[in-house]
């Protein structure tokens, strides 16, 4: 079955049908679009309560693209983005700045994404307040009782962004998305700048408040590991495409797509022992041209399997073993 | 016996800022040998970068050597003059940068920039360096070396440019190549193109090799040796399976077992709590006892000194001397 086809359940907090963001390079006289490029292109997934699903891709995989339309920060080509049973493309502005306080963001960038002129209390009151929940004395309290939450101090709320340090911040970035009391949280690389160390606690939060107030995330990643580590499900983007869609534990133990499995082995384990001792694909090339994108399987170019019937005919995302979804015409057994 | 090719003996760096002294490396000693791959791993502001930097004399003000030697085969960088370290820099010791983008220049193509430095240090006219520059781009698996001589770095993906600056470091074939970071910027399907061409290179040209890196799965698929940088100080130093089987100092221990591991399916991760100190507010005593497990009030008071452990490694822990004394 395509993942087309799979109709909306009842547990589903998000479902994007089709969703593509083309960006226009060049027009011609006419206004009409002659050169673009495909972000992020047929895009299906969905997204179950309470659950995370990670996605996992190179840069310029579209992913952080597909993050951002989903709250129409960007606003996506054609698509649908079914939000508990909403399509929120089709919402006024004012309807979508409701939903808004449903949906909220963590991004990559600890130093840029917060105001530097703003003390952290304002930083994480804003959203309260935009929203009018509280304010005054109440507005304190909830403010120091989220500090706690993500572990700083009430002390700290009186200063400004850059005494903190990076993974300090994040947890900052986190208290304000939290604030809302969001029923789904999209985390843009939240780990990526932050060293070893203060990565495992960022994502230990993350899972920690996951459980304590219910959230559902989206974790966009480009390093496996963290990925593996807090989702329940992955989505492996290539080329703005989803390639394959499983479970944590099917994802890894029985691989489909090529190229998966060569992301997987390329990333170095650590254990000097099994140095060479693994039995690795490793892809080779760069990825391609993404302007004028060839037809046929995007990942012809750099696949050890290919064949003529992947240079010329896309393979579409389909149901291969239950709630395992794959993109290719010769899935790996 | 291996023939020791670098011997850093109790370097320290410092920088002279309007705030203050900033030491930002501080008595740190190792050697590399002829053909070894050693990698210098730490987070971000313990020193790493730095030591590689102080290596090549490439310290700017307000930063300066203020201690230790830097033998390389018996001579004493620190103690060469501008002109005498330049004929080293880029022939007998090079170096790679973490970003690739910043480190080419734009308005020269790829094949200038190369024979520019084969130029430089050979005695070769145009024409020899270009099928020098050519041979190397091969090396280092450039596809169509012919055409890409001719290329400006921006056309080039990241991996590739990266691969461009391998090239550039190894077209003199230096006896060490100094890398610091070199794949942190690129995607790890090119990581991995990268690193194993790294290690062929090195096995193939004998060529030693510094690789600085924060990430420990690099450090297991490529070192001989580790050091681990807290703080401006090593911390401790071992070889490769020895550290990773049996980690000595808290933070070694801290920093593997907050490493995902992408071949476990069980994976429990633990953190190191608190945050790593700058070095305005350094801790005193040990650098690590605000975030250390297992601290003691010794730890406080005192600066623990870097002890021999047993085959060769080194420790810098307090826990580890009391351990000895009580098998002793």
């Amino acid at each position: 079955m395509k993942i087309a086809e799979v109709e909306v359940k009842e547990n589903y907090l998000l479902k994007i049908e089709g969703l593509k963001k083309h960006f226009a390079l060049s027009a011609n006289i006419f206004g009409k679009t002659t050169k673009s490029v495909k972000a992020v292109d047929e895009v299906n997934l969905y997204v179950k309560k309470g659950e995370t699903l990670g996605i996992v891709g190179e840069s310029g995989c579209g992913k952080s693209t597909m993050g951002n339309t989903i709250l129409r920060l960007i606003e996506p080509t054609e698509g649908k983005i079914i939000f508990e049973g909403r399509d929120l493309l089709k919402l006024s502005p004012k309807e979508m700045q409701k939903v808004r306080r449903d949906i909220q963001m963590v991004f990559q960038d600890p130093f840029s994404s917060l105001n530097p002129r703003m003390r952290v209390f304002d930083v994480i009151a804003e959203p309260l307040r935009t929203h009018g929940i509280s304010k005054g004395k109440e507005l304190e309290e909830m403010i120091y009782g989220l500090l706690e939450t993500v572990g700083l101090d009430r002390s700290q709320a009186d200063r400004f962004p850059h005494e903190f340090s990076g993974g300090q911040r994040q947890r900052i970035g986190i208290a304000r998305a939290i604030a809302l009391h969001p029923k789904l949280i999209i985390c843009d690389e939240p780990v990526s700048a932050l060293d070893v160390s203060i990565q495992a606690q960022v994502l230990n939060l993350l899972i920690k408040l996951q459980k304590e107030l219910q959230l559902t995330y989206i974790f966009i990643g480009h390093g496996i590991p963290a990925v593996k580590y807090i989702s329940d499900r992955i989505a492996v983007m290539y080329m703005g495409e989803i390639v394959e869609m499983a479970s944590k534990e099917k994802l890894f133990s029985s691989t489909k797509h090529p190229y998966t499995l060569g992301l997987i082995n390329a990333v170095p384990v650590p254990d000097p022992t099994l140095r060479d001792a693994r039995e690795r694909i490793i892809i080779e090339n760069d990825i391609p041209d993404q302007i004028n994108v060839k037809e046929g399987c995007r990942f012809y170019s750099r696949c050890p399997f290919g064949t003529d019937k992947c240079k010329t005919e896309k393979p579409s995302l389909i149901e291969v073993e239950e709630e395992h979804f794959v993109a290719c015409h010769y899935p790996l057994t | 016996m291996s023939e020791k090719l670098l011997e850093i003996k109790g370097l320290s760096t410092h920088f002279f800022t309007e705030n203050g002294v900033v030491p930002s490396v501080n008595n740190v000693s190792f050697d590399v040998n002829k053909g070894e791959i050693v990698c210098v791993v730490g987070e971000s502001g313990c020193g790493k970068s730095v030591t590689s930097l102080s290596i090549l004399q490439l310290i700017n003000k307000p930063g300066r050597i203020v201690n230790g030697e830097i033998l390389f085969k018996g001579t004493d960088l620190t103690k060469l003059s501008e002109r005498e370290i330049r004929k080293i820099r880029g022939n007998k010791i090079s170096m790679i940068f973490q970003e690739p983008l910043t480190s080419l220049n734009p308005v020269f193509t790829i094949g200038n920039q190369i024979s520019e430095t084969i130029r430089l240090h050979q005695n070769v006219n145009k024409n020899q360096a270009k099928m020098k520059t050519l041979e190397v781009l091969k090396k280092v698996g450039m596809p169509n070396p012919e055409k890409q001589y001719y290329s400006f770095p921006h056309l080039l993906s990241g991996g590739m440019r990266q691969r461009v600056m391998i090239a550039m470091a190894l077209s003199c074939n230096p006896e060490l190549l100094i890398a610091d970071e070199p794949t942190t910027a690129l995607d790890v399907t090119i990581q991995v193109q990268v690193l194993r061409l790294l290690r062929d290179l090195s096995e193939e040209l004998q060529t030693s090799i510094v690789l600085i890196t924060h990430d420990l799965g690099v450090v297991a698929e490529m070192a001989d040796r580790v050091v681990v940088m807290y703080g401006g100080e090593i911390v401790e130093q071992n070889n490769v399976f020895d550290l990773f089987s049996d980690p000595k100092h808290p933070y070694t221990k801290g920093l593997l077992n907050s490493t995902p591991k992408i071949h476990q399916l069980d994976d429990s991760l633990e953190s190191i709590e608190g945050n790593v100190p700058t070095p305005a507010n350094m801790p005193h005593g040990c650098k690590f006892n605000t975030r250390c497990p297992f601290v003691m009030n010794k730890c406080r008071e005192e600066q623990p000194p870097l002890i021999d452990a047993d085959n060769g490694s080194e420790v810098r822990c307090w826990l580890h001397l009391e351990k000895e004394a009580v098998s002793s």
